[in-house]
């Protein structure tokens, strides 16, 4: 391919700056203001990369976001960004791309051989061929065919850039900032609309970009100029550009990604890349423009193959001629319009072929004029060259019956300009409802009826001339204004001299004849052939759906822009039907790829989920503790390493036997704590809890359970009576928030007339569990006020008392079976009191324990916790029914006592001891069988385990059917996909102190 | 309340990104610990708004309004929910609430920090609410969601909103804001009065 930099023009490019940029490891120089493919083509390098299948050689065919072809890994390292398009990237210094899918080099591709075997590569081949010999067959080739074929390659390094989101809300959306957008535009912000214009290239313009049309007096790139000047100084607008709206969703949500700093060599460090915009838009003006269509013949995606208008917009604005000696191919007057324009600015234009046998006089005419070889009534039988086109064969064609009539002629060129007619860009529009309609006069789908809140303008309204688009989006713009509630002022038209030939003597030719003998593409990014699409009519699958996914047409990154079309008129051409009866497939977004971390933004790493902490999280992590996740977001203490070389297990044996021995102290901020107050309390909480709540003495507190209405157990707390009126419950820690909604629920929605209202306190305090048989007596060492002796503080009572000068909250609870109380005090003083009872314990050995020895002392008491509550069992499972009142209704209750949860087979709650050395593991089934590859049915599983210092044994928790009847017996723990099979003893649960003589002394 | 660790007493050990500009367009300010309670109506269709504003001293708060004068302030959180800011302790005002509503002292429940300078636009980031002057003037509250999370949003100046998070949560709310203001660079100021 012979293209090159022009000696002068390039309105986009700035001459004076050279850059510097590297494709497949070579360096050349291009302007700022370039695009990747602008540069590469003005250096003369048409080959870009290789196909998708056929490892065919492929370049640029367009200059814009339709770029099917040029597909390149941008970037190097965790930065490379595979399938991008060349003609979106803008050039800027030391900028490295290479090309994809081809080895050893880009020039020699060893997988090239693949085009020779092209006739056995067609639609549904792997499908076919690759389901045999055996069933698991296609595992065995899977990874060989992916290797073979495929697109570009990710980094497979963690992101480093950073991504995103932006929310707005606004009255009118455009999405477009061409002609017809920016009219739009002024239109809808002069009527006091607040408005966001998007636009997804670097500059505001759209076509006018490489125009040399005037407007008013100005030409087309000072009026986009001034008109964006005007935009900007109104305060009810927002410009974005470099931003592609990629998706309309419910309630005018629409979704648009700008590409912040992708343009820049270096992303500023307090720059995203990109930002994803949520835009709430009351109304929506689609201006998204239209897309050239190209027209498939044999070896029609042969480097120098282009669109017509992509030639004039390189060279209009990069200076860049896509070739020595142009020809066009055209079925429309655009077309002339292109090649005509394209000679008179000094680029060589050998031919224009024409399938229609009359073309307008002044067309024909003005081609002779500048030396053009002008060919109506043919067409281009296919393209000659391989890695880049070096002829072209044209025949006389008879557009009436679709044939060639004639012998072939050959011309020689090295670049094709292709136009077979333009297609509205409806995306948008289809996403938001509208069902696509063809115009057979001008062979294009346009938006039909269903758009919600929205409408169309310029191209994408079917409107091609300038003046037209123009008046069309002042048009557009007012009415969105007015249907979001604002007096519409349209913006005065300006007059234009454009003289736009429009697409009304199009002759529509999708395909030449006898594509099918040469390799002719509709879809050049997946491969896909006019005889894919033929043979896809053979097989049956000739619905527009069917055809899609057995050919994979309109399925790569592109999502068929430039090939679906082609591909429904080639199958209704074979199905002699209109091409409007075969339709279109539904289009979806994203309009172009985004990236994935533009959809994460900043939720990722430490901003991936909220964290927790408790007013002591410092504190544990001075101490040592190793933090984790316990639920709900909290980040609580599991261990806290003390001495040296400690592991987890030891750590927190050496924590739970400190507890048992003298005293040790727990954060226990976590716990849920939900303050119930009014007259009706006591009746809310009776109906809430399955236990009578309303006897409840002022200063005690009552451990209580609450059901869900299937009757399975729903959390587990205590109720703590401040008043006659006022309680504070306790829920567990990870179901806080279920509880609170729950409850919430049932006092706005079931029992509106009680007078009751909640309120989550659970950061209000500081709770530490104090644990251990010197608790009392450290507390009473910084006692100042009050009184907790066991006369006036007796076990579940609550009392005020002041300790070290802090007002608290001493509650005589007892999750470790031992003495103990927990602690409560204001948040922001829990570390004072933290520190203070380290420090006034030292003398009596206090430990700081975390949730490890917390769950060992607890499964020693055999007291439950989210594993046993684990919304499948019931209060008659965990051995509480005597918490189930007799005295009055509760939540749960009646389903509670269905067949299927009182059924004697139940799995109930049960104590396990290892029998051997090895730990029980968590989630092990119980079995009775000794042999581990033949376990047995499952009698039930083990809920929670431990290394117990007190039983010198690994003991767990577990539910296991008829289990109580089983005290004594020997059963087996077995984990099959952790090889774990123990021997077990079952017994009560209650492994320490069944008396509970200890917490009550 | 000298005893007292602020949920943010991590935060102004965290290194700041350098700055983008020459001076940053955002500050970050904790507030310090205040008096607050949550008051609830029993019956939510009878509004104790306007008897308990006036026992306060304060023009009737509508729903998502924040009224304040003289060192307390009022926020109309919900129908028949208000959410009472002090910078002293306000002895009667379970008398001025009524028989009819609940009290609950949530002092230490919420935390919250003030966002000053280009807010709006730090904030367009993290919520989906219309900022603009005219739709959340300042004496606009709102609760919504930020990084995931329910917080109270007031409008206290045209620059500048108070964020309130669980207390728990704060500091990483807190990190959520400031990471968000990298882009136009911030300042972290003194704990400061509500």
């Amino acid at each position: 391919m012979s293209s090159y930099r022009l000696d002068d023009g390039g309105r986009e490019i700035d001459r004076s700056q050279r850059l510097n940029f590297g494709f497949d490891g070579v360096s050349y120089k291009g302007f700022a203001g370039d695009t990747l493919a602008s540069a590469l083509l003005a250096n003369g390098v048409g080959l870009i990369g290789r196909s998708f299948k056929y490892h065919r050689p492929r370049g640029v065919m367009s200059a814009g976001v339709e770029e099917t072809s040029a597909m390149v890994r941008h970037r190097t390292g965790a930065l490379a960004e595979p399938n991008a398009r060349a003609t979106m990237i803008e050039l800027y210094p030391g900028l490295q791309a290479t090309s994809q899918n081809a080895f050893p080099s880009l020039r020699f591709d060893l997988m090239a051989i693949n085009g020779r075997f092209g006739p056995l590569f067609s639609a549904g081949f792997y499908y076919k061929t690759f389901m045999g010999p055996l069933k698991r067959s296609w595992m065995w080739y899977e990874p060989i065919i992916r290797r073979a074929a495929g697109m570009g390659k990710g980094s497979f390094e963690p992101d480093p850039e950073r991504y995103e989101h932006s929310y707005h809300e606004c009255d009118v959306l455009i999405a477009g900032g061409g002609p017809s957008g920016l009219m739009a535009a002024l239109s809808a912000a002069r009527s006091g609309a607040r408005v966001i214009l998007a636009e997804e290239h670097a500059g505001f313009g759209g076509s006018l970009r490489h125009s040399l049309a005037t407007i008013g007096k100005s030409t087309a790139a000072e009026w986009v100029a001034q008109t964006v000047a005007a935009l900007s100084d109104m305060d009810n607008v927002t410009l974005l550009d470099r931003t592609t709206v990629h998706g309309v969703y419910d309630q005018g949500i629409h979704g648009a990604v700008e590409r912040v700093t992708d343009h820049l060599a270096e992303t500023p460090q307090h720059l995203p890349r990109q930002r994803h915009h949520e835009i709430v838009a009351r109304q929506a003006v689609y201006a998204a423009g239209a897309l050239e269509r190209p027209i498939a013949f044999p070896g029609n995606d042969v480097p120098g193959v282009m669109l017509a208008d992509s030639l004039l917009a390189h060279a209009v604005r990069h200076g860049v001629a896509a070739g020595e000696r142009i020809a066009i191919f055209t079925n429309n007057d655009t077309g002339w319009q292109a090649g005509i324009t394209l000679a008179e600015m000094g680029l060589v234009v050998v031919a224009i072929i024409d399938p229609r046998a009359e073309v307008d006089d002044e067309l024909l005419l003005a081609g002779a004029r500048r030396g053009i070889l002008c060919l109506p009534g043919h067409a281009v039988r296919r393209a000659v060259g391989g890695k880049a086109v070096e002829a072209l064969l044209a025949a006389p064609f008879d557009a009436a019956s679709g044939t060639f009539t004639g012998n072939d002629r050959t011309i020689e060129s090295d670049c094709i300009g292709v136009s077979g007619g333009w297609q509205p860009t409806l995306h948008l529009a289809s996403q938001n409802g509208s069902k696509p309609v063809y115009d057979s006069g001008r062979a294009l789908f346009l938006p039909g009826d269903g758009q919600r809140a929205s409408a169309c303008a310029g191209r994408m309204n079917g409107v091609f001339d300038l003046a037209g688009r123009l008046a069309d989006g002042a048009r557009a713009g007012a009415a969105a204004a007015k249907a979001a509630g604002f007096p519409a002022r349209p913006a005065a038209t300006p007059r234009t001299d454009a003289a736009d030939p429009g697409l009304d003597a199009i002759q529509p030719l999708f395909a030449v004849p006898d594509a099918a003998a040469g390799k002719a593409f509709v879809d050049l990014q997946h491969d896909v052939t006019v005889s894919d699409i033929l043979l896809a009519h053979r097989e049956g699958f000739h619905s527009v759906e069917h055809l899609k996914r057995y050919t994979t047409l309109g399925m790569a990154t592109d999502q068929g822009k430039t090939a679906n079309v082609i591909g429904l008129a080639v199958m209704a051409h074979t199905l002699d039907r209109p091409i409007g009866d075969v339709g279109t497939t539904r289009y979806r977004p994203p309009y172009t790829p985004v990236a994935l971390g533009a959809i994460a933004g900043r939720s990722i790493g430490a901003h991936l989920r909220p964290v927790r902490r408790t007013a002591m999280h410092a504190r544990h992590i001075a101490l040592g503790a190793e933090m984790m996740n316990a639920g709900a977001g909290w980040l609580r203490a599991r261990v806290y390493y003390g001495e040296p070389g400690e592991t987890v297990e030891t750590a927190y044996v050496r924590e739970a036997t400190a507890v048992r021995a003298s005293v040790g102290i727990a954060d226990v901020s976590t716990l849920g704590k939900i303050e119930v107050v009014g007259p009706d309390a006591p009746e809310f909480l009776d109906r809430v809890y399955t236990n009578l709540m309303s006897s409840l003495p002022v200063g005690k507190a009552r451990y209580g359970l609450m059901l869900r209405d299937d009757g399975h157990v729903f959390d587990d707390g205590t109720a703590w009576r401040f008043a006659e009126d006022r309680y504070m419950i306790t829920t567990t820690s990870a179901n806080a928030g279920g509880v609170m909604s729950h409850l919430e629920f049932l006092t706005q929605v079931v029992w509106p007339e009680l007078k009751v209202s909640l309120t989550s306190v659970t950061d209000q305090w500081s709770g530490i569990a104090v644990s251990g048989p010197n608790s009392r007596k450290l507390l009473q060492s910084i006692l100042e006020d009050g009184d907790l002796s066991n006369g006036a503080c007796p076990f579940m009572a609550v009392r005020d008392a002041r300790l070290a000068g802090m007002d608290c909250k001493v509650a005589r609870l007892s999750f470790s079976g031992e003495l103990a109380y927990e602690v409560y005090t204001a948040r922001g003083t829990g570390p004072k009191m933290w520190d203070t009872l380290l420090a006034e314990g030292r003398d009596m050995d206090c430990v700081p324990y975390g949730l490890e020895a917390l769950g060992a002392l607890r499964i020693e008491k055999g007291h439950v916790a989210g594993p046993e509550l684990d919304g499948r069992t019931t209060l008659g499972d965990l051995g509480l029914s005597m918490f189930a009142s007799r005295k009055k209704p509760f939540l749960g209750q009646a389903l509670m006592q269905r067949e299927g949860l009182t059924d004697p087979e139940r799995p109930v709650l049960v104590g396990l001891v290892s029998q051997s050395q090895f730990p029980i593991l968590a989630g092990a089934h119980i079995v009775d069988s000794m042999d581990i590859k033949k376990p047995g049915r499952s009698l039930g599983w083990v809920s929670s385990v431990t290394w117990s210092p007190v039983m010198q044994a690994y003991i767990a928790l577990g539910l296991l059917s008829r289990g109580r009847e089983r005290h004594g017996d020997t059963l087996y723990a077995t984990h099959p996909l952790r090889g774990s099979h123990v021997p077990v003893s079952v017994r009560d649960p209650v492994f320490y102190d069944p008396e509970g003589e200890k917490l009550r002394g | 309340m000298a005893d007292l660790v602020s949920p943010f007493a991590e935060v102004a050990r965290r290194p700041v990104p350098p700055l983008p500009g020459a001076v940053p367009q955002v500050t970050l300010a904790p507030l310090r610990i205040h008096p607050a309670w949550e008051v609830q109506s029993f019956d939510r269709s009878a509004d104790a708004g306007p008897a308990l504003a006036r026992a306060l001293k304060l023009k009737p708060a509508g729903i998502g309004r924040c009224v304040g004068s003289k060192g307390k302030r009022m926020i109309c959180a919900d129908t028949g929910r208000w959410i009472v800011h002090a910078d002293a302790e306000l002895p009667g005002l379970q008398e001025a609430a009524g028989p009819g509503c609940s009290v609950v002292d949530i002092t230490h429940a919420r935390a919250g920090f003030r966002l000053a300078g280009t807010a709006a636009k730090v904030l367009r980031k993290l919520v989906k609410l219309d900022l603009s002057d005219d739709r959340f003037a300042v004496g606009r509250a709102a609760e919504l969601q930020l990084h995931h999370l329910g917080v109270m949003l007031i409008r206290v100046a045209p620059d500048a909103f108070d964020i309130y998070a669980l207390s728990s949560f704060a500091e990483d709310v807190w990190d959520a804001v400031a990471d968000a203001s990298i882009e136009f660079g911030y300042r972290i100021e003194a704990e400061q009065g509500f």
